[in-house]
């Protein structure tokens, strides 16, 4: 089997997510489908992967490492090798009539803990969609931390993060669980004392709080606190978690899934194993990331958790559903199994152009 | 099973038997004869496409093997009529390799064999007792054999599932330097032969070892001996042969960074176990001293026993043994873990046939796989006979250099019972040798 062509295409949502889909078809009529980030100008996402991509052309996608080496040795960028590895998997998996959990050596579990991505908004809005979130079948939370402006970062600010989750919980219940995501914004002084405030609350892990610092200065929030962090959605190489773990400084591995594809994640995955340190790969992105997550999610044995961004909107969850025949829809807090071949998805042409960004 | 069955099983089981004797009595303790099968079954929507139905050992005992090692196999049975097989080979410990099998098989006696993660994880952590060459060496051959099935249910070899093969050419290996010509004949001449016969075969590496065994200071002469027969060694084989040098952990810190600080010339491709492996830290003081690549890891058992080395960037080479370490699953993830370090990976196999060809199909698939061991000489000797006698194709033999990769699915091999038969295994055996220093003391081997 050959590769013998490459479509990318930039997909919006009614709300205004974006993402690109690509579709890689072989000579053998098996088509893979695979998902990475639109960033802030889609069209320029999507000319970069018009620019590489075509290097597979002619390459065996059964072979997702060599594919992964020929890649990196032409100079492709993460995207691009992170779509090829997702879409050389998916056809695998519906070559040998085996989903891609099967392929990477699971299933370690029948079902896949959710994590709802929530968005910014005020504490009655963050309420709403927790609340909208919950009534489809989410129990666990992410939501953005909002910074003031630095003169405002005083008691006030750790006192209101803190109520602002413990309202949450009460709306929610005592069953949910919540990621508090602060995006790298906080300094890492200021994150450990809004995970200070945060101990006793027992958040699933408070995400990237502070940025792409020295992993000694990452490090430097775990070694003042019991509250667990999570950090990774911007490191392109699995040395970067490795230097984190080394420091002692991360509990949960956020490798981005739309940089990484599968196999990284994976070998990340087994690095963090001897750490005692889970992994949940990060993704904000559309229905084909969430599903390719859920699937690599399903064969790790130290995976905590597939988070895929949860919209309030009917009409987006909608597309989403219409592009890759998914509703999305986990069961009290898990995501059952995708078990058909590949991806387990049935992505729809028609939906893709229906909601493919014009030029 | 209730405990009229587990009496059957028992009294008139066949090879099974003893690991659901085995079983059950643990789960007895629980107040559970049989729940635990169900507690490891994962909760699937639908039924699995094929189940494990008999797990079977086969000790192989032959003259032409090392006295220490006669050949453990793992076969798993499915009700598909699918069988996979798998290598547990542990040198001085068969039988407990082999009756450690026969422990885990409660892990996946009725249970899906293509969830070979959920069941690694199984068997490592419902041992409770972790690590160790025995737990390691039959999780090694059940992994192996599970992986194997996995392959032929998907129709692909197992490279392929890894997401190789990196070089259609194969995998690159070495050879021992094994004598072609009389024992008697001087080292010179018989590396002078070994060399002619390697370049008419295309090998471009081999390993050997210092000679005689080491105190922990050692005297001007022994040192000298070392270093002596390494420069002859270099010199005779030339520049275009890769050779790499294995101390055994016959020294001890002090006494390999002598012999390693005078070899640097020689640019050998390691030196392998220049110190025991217990001890990262004195692993560390002889590899922060010297520009030779140091490697070591055939003893170590599973990613986790390989997490330090790694972390503390204390070797250039890992040598795990796909049949010690935790199978193809494990091996696997030692590369991983070394890749982001910038380890290479040179995977040690001295054993059987079966865990030989399961470790390239892991190197096939490893970015930074350099060099795949077997303990054979240049020219084919009994073992060979015996491997192409059991396996029906001359396993582990180069071509140009590089170790074919089998095509078929699964591990792509067909071990043959008949063959096993002929070669009925005759007890465990002791370390292939016992040394000891003049005084009398304790030698490592």
């Amino acid at each position: 089997m050959k590769i013998a062509g490459v479509a990318p295409r930039a997909i919006a949502e009614p709300g205004g997510r974006r993402y690109v889909v690509v579709r890689v078809d072989t000579d053998e009529g098996v088509s893979g489908y695979a998902e990475t980030e639109a960033g802030p100008a889609p069209q320029l996402a999507v000319d970069q992967l018009k620019r590489e991509l075509p290097a597979l052309v002619g390459m065996n996608p059964a072979r997702a490492v060599r594919v992964d080496e020929d890649l990196r040795r032409s100079g492709a960028s993460l995207a691009s090798r992170a779509v090829a590895n997702v879409a050389c998997l998916d056809i695998l998996g519906k070559a040998t009539k085996a989903s891609v959990y099967e392929i990477l050596g699971g299933p370690t579990r029948h079902k896949v803990r959710a994590l709802a991505v929530l968005g910014p908004g005020s504490d009655a809005e963050l309420r709403e969609n927790v609340l909208a979130a919950r009534r489809e079948g989410h129990r666990a939370f992410s939501v953005p931390l909002t910074m003031p402006s630095g003169m405002e970062r005083g008691r006030r600010f750790y006192t209101g993060v803190r109520a602002t989750l413990d309202s949450l919980r009460d709306a929610a219940g005592e069953e949910c669980d919540f990621v508090l995501d602060c995006g790298g914004r906080p300094s890492p002084g200021e994150a450990r004392s809004i995970a200070d405030r945060m101990e006793g609350f027992h958040l699933l892990w408070m995400d990237e709080p502070c940025g792409e610092l020295s992993a000694f200065a990452q490090a430097s929030i775990s070694k003042g606190s019991a509250t667990p962090v999570g950090y990774g959605r911007g490191f392109a190489e699995n040395a970067r978690f490795q230097d984190l773990l080394r420091e002692d400084g991360v509990d949960v591995l956020r490798p981005a899934l739309a940089i990484h594809g599968l196999t990284s994640v994976r070998k990340a995955a087994a690095i963090a194993e001897t750490y005692y340190v889970a992994v949940a790969p990060f993704h904000r992105g559309g229905p084909i990331g969430a599903a390719a997550g859920i699937q690599l999610c399903a064969a790790l044995p130290n995976s905590f958790v597939q988070e895929t961004p949860f919209s309030a909107r009917l009409a987006d969850r909608q597309v989403r559903a219409a592009i890759s025949g998914w509703d999305e829809k986990p069961v009290d807090g898990f995501f059952p199994l995708l078990g058909r071949p590949g991806l387990g998805l049935d992505v729809d042409e028609r939906a893709l152009e229906a909601h493919t960004v014009a030029r | 099973m209730n405990r009229r069955d587990l009496l059957k099983a028992s009294l008139f089981g066949a090879a099974a038997a003893p690991a659901f004797a085995q079983g059950a009595r643990q789960s007895s303790a629980l107040g559970c004869e049989d729940c635990f099968v169900k507690e490891i079954a994962l909760a699937m929507p639908s039924a699995p496409r094929l189940r494990v139905t008999g797990v079977k050992t086969f000790g192989v005992t032959s003259d032409v093997l090392p006295r220490d090692r006669p050949h453990v196999f793992v076969k798993v049975e499915t009700d598909a009529g699918v069988v996979g097989w798998g290598e547990a080979t542990l040198e001085g410990k068969a039988a407990a390799a082999m009756q450690a099998v026969h422990d885990l098989s409660y892990a996946i006696m009725g249970q899906d064999p293509m969830q070979v993660e959920h069941h690694w994880q199984s068997m490592y952590i419902h041992a409770f007792y972790r690590s160790g060459p025995v737990l390691g060496s039959a999780i090694s051959g059940i992994d192996q054999a599970l992986w194997d099935i996995r392959g032929k249910v998907l129709g692909r070899p197992v490279h392929e599932l890894l997401g190789g093969p990196l070089d259609d050419r194969g995998v690159r290996g070495y050879y021992h330097l094994r004598p072609v010509l009389p024992r008697e004949a001087p080292y010179r001449e018989q590396v002078a032969a070994i060399r002619e016969r390697a370049e008419k075969f295309g090998v471009t590496a081999f390993k050997t070892g210092i000679p005689g065994y080491y105190e922990w200071i050692d005297t001007h002469a022994r040192i000298k001996e070392a270093i002596e027969r390494l420069c002859i060694l270099r010199e005779v084989m030339g520049d275009q042969i890769d050779i790499g040098v294995d101390f055994h952990a016959k020294t001890s810190p002090a006494v390999a960074l002598q012999i390693c600080r005078e070899v640097e010339d020689l640019n050998l491709m390691f030196v392998e176990e220049p110190c025991p492996p217990e001890n990262v830290k004195a692993m560390k003081r002889i590899s922060d001293r010297t520009t030779v690549p140091i490697a070591t890891g055939e003893r170590l058992i599973t990613h986790y026993g390989c997490r330090e080395l790694i972390e503390g960037k204390v070797v250039d080479i890992l040598q795990p043994d796909v049949n010690h370490v935790g199978g193809i699953s494990a091996l696997w993830k030692v590369g991983a873990m070394a890749e982001a370090s910038g380890v290479m990976m040179a995977p040690h196999a001295c054993e059987g046939p079966v865990g030989a060809v399961a470790s390239t199909h892991v190197d096939a698939a490893m970015p930074n796989f350099l060099v795949q061991e077997i303990c054979s000489g240049v020219e084919p000797d009994g073992k060979d006979k015996l491997w192409e006698e059991l396996l029906g194709y001359p396993a582990m033999r180069m071509v140009g250099g590089y170790y074919p990769l089998p095509t078929k699915p699964g591990l792509g091999i067909e071990v043959d019972e008949r063959a096993l038969a002929r070669h009925p295994f005759g007890g465990t055996k002791p370390f292939v040798s016992l040394p000891v220093h003049e005084d009398g003391s304790i030698a490592s081997p």
